[in-house]
């Protein structure tokens, strides 16, 4: 493996970053001049997919120095970049146009050595996806057709469905996987499955509208029953459950990001074990609780399971009264549980600020890690209303 | 925040008692019955005796004195076929209330879990459930 100078790439990538979104534009226009075919394989608005790109470099370039910590999510990444039917032949015309909109904007400071320590690093990442691609082949297809067989848009703005897929997902409770429909050709987006394996293979989701969003708001008004969805293969990590851990669980809810947490609870439901589990379920107005209906039967089933209901949130930024994490910390002493938060950027920004005031460290939270979906990136969501609303609509549109 | 162990008060009294349902059961009422889609249920009936019904079962299930005495819930509602979506709306409405007014902890569980409870019970109307 070549010697890359983690330094000198990480200094040359924060240089290139500054630019913002000049940097994608000019990748994806590089690419698309000199590859005109590749054009067909990207959604027509390409806005969240540049905001992929950056995302996923930024995480690369900041663990240069340590890649096998990006090994997972690279090989996540390569599996499900198969759904676009990105094969080998593909990766070396994305490292030449890579390195073309580096030497554009470093300019001076492009350097022979530079030149080698980006083409290093980028061998390394198309390998593991290349690889990692290869391997999903052998046992599982790029995408999966899924027949719609319920839909029901049980809140203002807010769907469940579920699907047949045409061979069984192996998705594992917490994880997701992208969704795209027929409607909006190109245009996945992540969300991640409400419940836990099932013997007949169904999958249910629940997706929020998102004003201006590309894909959501034609999954909750323009798809029904009989239509078929893709699916791709699983991503994200953040919010499974550790099998061996006998430690009791609080989970917070804002929204529709109750779908991978619910997920948990079923699987819990499947095994033996000694946990307690709370799960608070954060709504912002009365009509947006979605799901007590399933809610309450898991309660009924479950005497480890305590079910609470908040809904309201404060004003301004910061956690206030009625905002779902703001009640659980006031609820009880939850220190030696672990604590799963799940809903859009602010609402995990707000939550982790109310767990941080009783004394929980944000980094012992599980969070959902799509590191390279951009805007969600990592475990320190930005600061609420720094982000531009736009983007976040178009790149995140699960769990809103 | 817990009862203190080795106080004898209630959840009721833990919350203010009498006068604190009432307080919540008004701001309740003025929710759901400025909600559009839930106002046509209390059309024509009495909503101050189902005010009072509301504060007795409240009280019941904090451990107040007293006790309920009205109509079973599914017998009271089994007339208006409420659908699960319009029942799902009401508890949003009641919770509100209930962190708009700072009650937190057991009585707050103690309650919603109450309200949650109820649903098999109240939910008669079509247009329900996914399965």
């Amino acid at each position: 493996m070549p010697v890359v100078d983690a330094h000198r790439l990480q200094r040359s990538f924060s240089t290139v970053a500054a630019f913002g979104d000049e940097f994608p534009l000019f990748f994806y226009s590089h690419l698309f001049l000199s590859h005109p075919e590749a054009r067909a394989m990207f959604p027509a608005a390409m806005s969240a997919q540049r905001d992929r790109l950056v995302g996923a470099l930024l995480e690369v370039v900041g663990n240069v120095h340590q890649l096998e910590a990006v090994v997972p999510m690279l090989q996540q990444l390569g599996r499900d970049h198969r759904k676009y039917g990105v094969t080998p032949d593909h990766y070396p015309m994305v490292g030449a146009s890579l390195l073309a909109a580096l030497e554009h904007f470093l300019a001076d400071e492009w350097t022979d050595e530079l030149a080698v320590d980006w083409s290093a690093a980028f061998g390394i990442v198309a390998d593991v996806m290349v690889r990692a691609a290869e391997d999903a082949g052998r046992v599982s297809p790029p995408w999966y057709d899924a027949e719609i067989v319920d839909h029901e848009v049980r809140a203002p703005g807010v769907a469940v469905f579920t699907v047949a897929p045409d061979r069984p997902v192996d998705v594992r409770p917490g994880e997701s996987v992208s969704l795209q429909s027929p409607q909006v050709p190109r245009v996945w987006r992540y969300y991640s499955p409400a419940n836990a394996p099932r013997a007949d293979g169904t999958l249910e989701f629940h997706v929020r509208a998102v004003d201006g969003g590309w894909l959501s708001p034609a999954l909750v008004y323009g798809t029904g029953k009989g239509d078929v969805v893709r699916i791709g293969a699983p991503v994200g990590g953040g919010l499974t459950l550790d099998p061996t851990s006998g430690r009791d669980l609080l989970l917070i809810a804002g929204g529709t990001g109750l779908a991978p947490l619910r997920a948990l609870v079923e699987q819990l439901g499947q095994v033996h074990h000694q946990r307690v589990a709370y799960l608070f379920v954060g709504a912002r107005r009365a009509a947006e609780l979605y799901d007590l209906a399933a809610l309450e039967r898991l309660r009924e089933q479950h005497r480890w399971l305590s079910v609470v209901p908040v809904v309201g949130r404060g004003p301004g930024p910061g956690p206030g009264p009625g905002d779902v994490a703001e009640v659980a910390v006031a609820h009880r002493d939850w220190t030696d549980h672990e604590i799963y938060v799940c809903g859009n950027d602010d609402m995990v920004a707000r939550s982790l600020t109310a767990l941080g005031t009783v004394g929980i460290d944000p980094a012992t939270v599980r969070v959902e890690t799509y590191t390279y979906a951009g805007p969600r990136a990592g475990r320190a969501p930005a600061e609420p209303g720094t982000s531009d609303p736009a983007r976040a609509a178009e790149g995140s549109e699960a769990h809103a | 925040m817990s009862a203190e162990p080795g106080n004898a008060s209630t959840l009721y009294d833990s919350i203010g008692g009498a006068d604190a349902l009432r307080v919540a059961v008004d701001r309740f009422y003025l929710k759901v019955l400025g909600d559009p889609q839930l106002a046509p249920y209390f059309e024509g009936k009495d909503v101050s005796a189902i005010k009072r019904h509301q504060v007795l079962l409240l009280t019941t299930i904090l451990g107040g004195p007293g006790a309920y005495e009205g109509r079973d819930l599914g017998e009271a509602h089994a007339a208006l076929a409420i659908s699960g979506a319009d029942y799902d709306r009401t508890v949003g409405h009641l919770v509100a209330v209930l962190s708009e007014l700072g009650v937190q902890g057991e009585a707050y569980q103690a309650l919603t879990s109450a309200v949650l409870g109820t649903r098999g019970a109240i939910v008669t109307g079509e247009a329900d459930e996914e399965d």
